[in-house]
């Protein structure tokens, strides 16, 4: 045989291949369409008639019949399902393979067919027409271009939209200016001073004098208004809810009063009520920083809302132990919101910072057994930030940053529900008993430093449970019957001024004047040298701090909420 | 041996304190059996072993080389056909795809990006080989190693010519496409070379219907216009044309002299080969409007591709999952319920706002990308136009640099060739 | 004229030498970086089964018809429970392996009696789809020893996995293949 017969045996060979090969993809391609079309559909998860008998077996347990039927059924469709599957997967694999082999034998029965490839007629002009091909292809790459510049038209305009969330990004926060604002427990340092702005010396609830509105509480609670513009937040609790609520500064009309929903049921939580001598479940004042308010609650819940009174998060520190509830508040430091909580049981007690965007734990640090109710505040001095709290037997400095201990001084006694103040260079604190220790403390120092950072002290026969205030010169401290002015510097007494009240709220010192809310529902002004200048009745219970924000006065009442200023 | 009994003896304490410990985590602690049950062991399949890796290179490196030989020393097709036959099985069918050299363009992208990213040894190797390989010899892969151009090549019966311009803008579309797998690999969204694989899923034989659509139609169209996907789409031929366009080595049709018959032109069928052209006398325009056109969309191609990249950016699933989370937030959700990503975001409990904000970052990043991008493909249009207004002198046939695909296929036209050929085969005979 | 187009060719042939030049540096460079960030050990796909949701789409997003993606059974860490929440559908009527019983929507699941109050259950893979519904029980009231993980003998590993891109929790990791399973209770290979 010569070579061109065997070429052509094997051309007609590999054609009768391709033909037949094409047939039997054809073939297959037509049994899978319509095998996947009929029958079972879809997973075995979702069969009809076996969902219905089940409906029909649970109607029926006890019967015999009705159970076997579905066995046998359920057997049925299980082995139909993976019957479906092999057959699918085979018939595919027949499929391609037959249609690539027809294809192939194809290809190969045309590189066969061993023509002499030939210059066609007509065709003899090699050169090509210089100026038209190029003009062609520029003409072609130019339309190409516009194309595609429209095309990334088209996308850069469906792409220029806002997908939503960029605004709500934590990239975008801007730095906002507390300080005009009253933000957090005695103000955006917790010192209880206000430098600047107008605020009324007197007011009369009766004849209504400076009194700008006044509005009724549903929810109670010991904790202080916290004001940042036009808004003023509080917390209480009604019955066992937990409330945040946000009042007009302005006009004192209730803008949102939000229910706090926390992971844990409330009704297990026994916290000591206001009426049986207790903290109450809320007496913690909330903190804002322009963007979020935070609350802490005596069910040891930290929940941060936004500035619409929608609950963002909600972190619980686990089971309390404080024998009134707690009642330390939260504050801001930077990115971070600390809480210190001084709960009874062992082990228990903690300073925690949280991150305020998410509320996961920054860094969290262990402080001595024992409740306590003081907050913190946070100082600088000598250009160096230090967190100071006061606690059962001593007071302790912490590194803001990281939590880390930094000083210790062991000066106190007593069940402590005292803040301390910074002022002149020192932190003062005061303890809690029938007679009462004011000590100094120069901060700074590594460790125990009781023997040699004490700057003074003095002590007066008489209960303080609330927290002093400074101007840096002069210290006023308001205890049971008796309200006094020390030298800051040295602990002199440079006044006293007798008065038969108690207070629990704390002083503040407004441009020179002392006001401060009584248990006896009187809010008393004092002059810097000491003289009571007036005496306003607020007709019930004044237990909160009041706020000082934007030349209003907020005082915060039993069931009321009061706006001075003058009109 | 000494052992250390002692020793052993702690350890072992250490050991069985440790599994109490697991299991005194269980809510229904494994049991301790009195009948002399022995506990199965998990099976574990393991995966392809590590040494077939380094074959497949050794083999693609092989295959590379031979192809090489065939297309520049030895000038046989029936050599290149063989390789890309067993390219196609070995490679294809065997090996079933991954990874290759176009899929590992967006592994590379993203390892060089992101430091964190897992890309094997081997991987790093199966991309640089063939594009080194270009530099010396051509699109050596291309002609016999790369199982995806095997395919189409063996597959092209009746070929349809496309005409030279169409040909040249269609393949702009490789560029466009690499730019945007790049894009897409860096932000770690998806990889779209691999997603939309017309090819893998027949390796296979199994894959989403709509991958054996997209593949149906590329077997279709390969039948009749010459290897579609590499000519228009494939993203790592648009990286191997610039480094095959300055190849030491090259592909020429003649052995010897170029008679000019045309012969090679047809036989083409990727239209890669140039024709002899006599160039006019130039008359270039001189002034600076061409250079603000070019300059000017450069310049578009920067605005508009930042946004074209935030359109892009909700393909990421980040970006979709602080849309959806957002839209929950705002809406509530919505009548179909909550999505499974949704959900889990959810249970994890973090605050919306740092989802937020890698997703704005995100969307920062495939905006910077989508400028690049945008520029990418405004430069590459520039290059085409320069190239197209090019008016070169030539005599002779001869391959295009960047665009000829080594498959040997004008070898076999040439009568020169074959006058080469008969001599040797008469040398052979009387031999 | 000749001189002209020997000029004109080494012009030409300079161009190229410096482009290859240029080329063979980026390679170089970028090939360099690669490789120094290039792990050593191939990579595969695996199910970390602590980020786990059971969400269904392993069975069903695979480019295999029935997934590479199965149950396993950690026995080591099984309680037998005769209760086993992995095997049986809420409501069911008997603790046995009726039909009607089983949560399985293929049966894969062989329940064996060991010793009183003891069940061994073994999953026959080639019925498991890898619907994770046994899992999502397991994991929720039993210890968790049924996973969902990817079988290396049929996974295509491909370099996108498919069901990586839709995984909502993420869960999908690439590890290396000299130890390519996680297990609860860490990566055994790893001891």
């Amino acid at each position: 045989m010569d070579r061109e017969t065997l070429n052509n045996i094997f051309r007609l060979a590999l054609k009768q291949a391709a033909v037949a090969s094409a047939a039997i993809a054809l073939i297959a391609a037509l049994f899978l369409a319509g095998y996947y079309l009929t029958g079972q559909q879809g997973n075995i998860k979702d069969s009809p008639a076996l969902e219905a008998l089940k409906a029909k077996l649970d109607k029926y347990p006890d019967h015999e019949n009705l159970l076997r039927e579905f066995r046998e059924k359920d057997l049925k469709e299980r082995a139909a399902f993976f019957r479906k599957s092999v057959i699918l997967e085979q018939g595919k694999n027949i499929f391609i393979v037959f249609l690539l082999l027809a294809l192939l034998a194809l290809r190969f029965e045309r590189a066969l067919t061993g023509r002499i490839p030939e210059v066609k007629k007509g065709s003899e002009t090699v050169y090509r027409a210089g100026g038209a091909g190029i003009n062609n292809s520029l003409a072609a790459a130019a339309v190409t271009g516009l194309v595609l510049l429209g095309l990334l038209g088209v996308f850069a305009v469906l792409g220029a939209r806002k997908m939503g969330f960029e605004a709500a990004a934590a990239g975008n926060e801007k730095e906002i200016d507390l300080s005009s604002s009253w933000n957090s427990f005695r103000g955006p340092a917790g010192s209880g001073l206000v430098k600047e702005g107008n605020y009324a010396g007197e007011w009369d609830l009766k004849t209504g004098k400076n009194i700008l509105w006044k509005t009724a509480l549903s929810a109670r609670s010991y904790s202080s208004p916290v004001v940042y513009k036009d808004n003023l937040f509080l917390t209480g609790s009604e019955g066992k809810v937990l409330k945040v609520l946000c009042y007009d500064a302005v006009k004192g009309s209730c803008k949102w009063a939000s229910s706090v929903m926390v992971p844990v049921k409330l009704e297990d939580i026994e916290i000591m009520s206001e009426d049986a001598g207790g903290a109450g479940y809320a007496a913690p004042t909330p903190v804002t920083d322009g963007e979020h308010v935070f609350a802490l609650f005596a069910t040891d819940h930290l929940v941060c809302f936004d500035l619409k009174g929608k609950q963002l998060w909600v972190k619980y520190f686990g089971k309390t132990e404080n024998t009134y509830g707690l009642s330390s508040s939260p504050v801001l430091w930077k990115k971070n919101i600390i809480v210190q909580l001084d709960l009874g049981g062992e082990g228990l007690s903690k300073i925690a910072a949280l991150d305020k965007k998410s509320g996961k734990t920054v860094w969290e640090t262990k402080r001595p057994d024992g409740a306590s109710w003081g907050t913190p505040i946070i100082i600088e001095h000598n250009g160096k930030n230090e967190i100071i709290t006061t606690g059962p037997e001593q007071v302790i400095a912490y590194d803001p940053e990281t939590g880390k201990e930094l000083w210790r001084v062991k000066c106190l006694a007593g069940e402590i529900s005292t803040s301390a103040v910074y002022g002149g260079g020192v932190v003062v604190v005061i303890d809690v008993g029938s007679v009462s220790t004011v000590t100094a403390i120069t901060p700074g120092g590594f460790g125990e430093v009781t023997k040699t950072k004490i700057a003074w002290s003095m002590q007066e026969e008489n209960q303080a449970i609330n927290t002093p205030v400074t101007d840096g010169k002069i210290l006023v401290v308001a205890m049971n019957s008796l309200i006094t002015g020390q030298d800051i510097k040295t602990g002199k007494t440079l006044w006293k001024l007798a008065l038969e009240d108690d207070f629990w709220a704390s002083p503040s010192l407004v441009n020179g004047t002392v006001y401060i809310p009584s248990q006896q529902g009187k809010v008393y002004t004092v002059s810097y040298g000491g003289k009571l200048i007036k005496t306003m009745d607020m007709g019930e219970k004044c237990s909160a701090s009041p706020a000082f924000a934007g030349g209003r006065i907020f005082i915060r009442s039993e069931k009321n909420l009061v706006c001075i200023g003058n009109k | 041996m000494k052992i250390n009994y002692k020793r052993l003896f702690i350890a072992s304490i250490f050991l069985c304190l440790a599994l109490g410990a697991v299991f005194a985590e269980y809510k229904f602690p494994p049991p301790e059996f009195e009948s002399n049950y022995s506990l199965p062991v998990m099976q574990r399949p393991p995966a392809r072993a590590e040494i077939l890796a380094y074959l497949d290179i050794f083999i693609l490196l092989a295959v590379i080389l031979l192809s090489a030989w065939a297309s520049l020393k030895k000038r046989s097709r029936n050599i290149i056909m063989l390789l890309s036959l067993f390219s196609l099985l070995y490679f294809g069918f065997y090996k079933e795809g991954c990874i290759c050299p176009i899929g590992a363009v967006q592994d590379a992208a993203l390892a060089l990006s992101s430091p964190g990213y897992y890309m094997p040894f081997t991987a790093v190797l199966i991309f640089i080989i063939p594009l080194a390989a270009s530099l010396f010899a051509g699109r050596a892969y291309c002609g016999g190693a790369c199982p995806h151009g095997a395919l189409q090549d063996l597959l092209l019966i009746k070929e349809l010519k496309i005409p030279r311009w169409l040909d040249r803008s269609l393949s702009l579309f490789a560029y466009i496409y690499l730019g945007l797998a790049v894009l897409f690999a860096v932000t770690g969204s998806t990889f779209l070379i691999c997603k939309y694989d017309p090819f893998v899923p027949f390796f296979r034989l199994t894959g989403p219907f709509s991958m054996l659509v997209t593949g149906g139609i590329f077997l279709v169209l390969s039948l009749f216009i010459g290897r579609p996907y590499c000519r228009f789409i494939c993203p790592y031929g648009a990286l191997l044309k610039p480094l095959s366009l300055v190849s030491r080595n090259k592909v020429t049709v003649t052995p010897d002299k170029c008679i000019v018959c045309r012969l090679c032109e047809d036989s083409c069928p990727f239209g890669a080969i140039n024709k002899p052209e006599k160039p006019e006398k130039r008359n270039i325009k001189k002034g600076a409007l061409p250079a603000i056109l070019f300059i000017s969309g450069l310049l578009a191609g920067v605005i508009l591709g930042n946004y074209t990249g935030a359109f892009c950016s909700a393909y990421n699933k980040e970006v979709g999952l602080a849309v959806e989370i957002h839209a929950y937030y705002e809406e509530g959700p919505g009548p179909g319920g909550i999505s499974d990503e949704v959900k889990v975001y959810l249970d994890s409990g973090e605050s919306p706002e740092l989802l937020f904000t890698r997703a704005e970052a995100l969307k920062n990043k495939f905006k910077k990308g989508g400028s690049l991008l945008g520029l990418w493909i405004m430069f590459v249009l520039g290059l085409q136009l320069l190239y197209a207004s090019r008016k070169p002198k030539r005599e002779i046939y001869e391959p295009d640099g960047a665009r000829c695909l080594s498959c040997g296929r004008c070898f076999m036209d040439c009568p020169v060739e074959r006058q080469e050929q008969l001599k040797r085969d008469g040398q052979r005979n009387v031999k | 004229m000749e001189e002209n187009k020997t000029k004109k060719i080494s012009r030409l042939e300079f161009l190229k030498n410096t482009g290859r030049g240029i080329f063979l540096a980026v390679l170089g460079a970028a090939g360099g970086a690669a490789l120094a960030r290039s792990k050593k050990s191939s990579a595969v796909w695996q199910i970390d089964p602590a980020k786990c949701t059971q969400c269904g789409r392993c069975a069903t997003e695979c480019v295999l018809r029935i997934s590479a993606v199965k149950c396993v059974h950690n026995f080591s860490i099984c309680g037998y429970c005769n209760l086993c929440f992995g095997f049986f559908q809420a409501g069911q009527r008997d603790l046995n392996s009726g039909g009607e019983n089983q949560l399985c929507p293929t049966g894969a699941i062989k329940r064996k009696f060991v010793e009183e109050p003891y069940y061994e259950y073994t999953i026959k893979e080639k019925l498991c789809v890898g619907c994770g519904k046994c899992v999502s029980g397991c994991t929720a009231f039993g210890n968790g020893s049924l996973q969902l993980q990817v079988r290396h003998d049929r996974c295509k590993n491909c370099n996108e996995c498919l069901i990586a891109s839709a995984c909502p929790a993420n869960a999908f990791v690439r590890i290396p293949a000299a130890s390519p399973y996680i297990t609860k209770e860490g990566n055994e290979n790893k001891l």
